[in-house]
């Protein structure tokens, strides 16, 4: 996430809106952002019903790891017709790299 | 089914916080800018 907060400027130069999802609750994304030193962008929170989001996008149950409570990595870009121009799904641990979601994004405009 | 590309997203409207302050994300309110989802793991995870 920090990662992403370095470079939302390139973001919002690609007319990007961010933002990330995850399980976890609203309280948790505050204190989360705060060990952070603070997020410009949202983190939301796909509580309940649990992961309902991940799941309309394919990623829950989780299918690239064994933690069955947990939603799989991924990456969506939707772009400004609402449709979906670009996705991957990453391991767990892995990164997202930065410069491939930007490329993508530059590709839309 | 998974989704593909040009697929119609979506949508989902969800509670959300951007710093301190507590909001509601809804994607199809973001229509006229292209969106980024990352679907991460858990919060206080390195990546």
């Amino acid at each position: 996430m920090s990662a992403i907060q370095a470079d939302l400027a390139k973001f919002a130069g690609s007319n990007a809106q961010v933002v990330g999802v995850n399980t976890d609750t609203v309280f948790s994304h505050i204190a989360f952002q705060k060990s952070l030193g603070g997020l410009s962008f949202p983190l939301a929170s796909d509580r309940w019903p649990y992961a309902k989001t991940a799941e309309a996008y394919g990623l829950f149950p989780p299918t690239k790891h064994d933690f069955a409570f947990v939603n799989d990595r991924a990456v969506f870009i939707v772009d400004k017709d609402g449709k979906i121009a670009w996705s991957k799904v990453y391991e767990l641990g892995r990164q997202p790299d930065n410069a491939e979601i930007l490329d993508a994004l530059r590709k839309l405009v | 089914m998974p989704l593909k590309i040009g697929d119609e997203a979506p949508d989902f409207k969800l509670a959300s916080a951007t710093g301190d302050k507590r909001g509601e994300f809804h994607l199809s309110a973001q229509k006229g800018k292209n969106v980024v989802i990352l679907f991460y793991a858990l919060d206080f995870t390195p990546v």
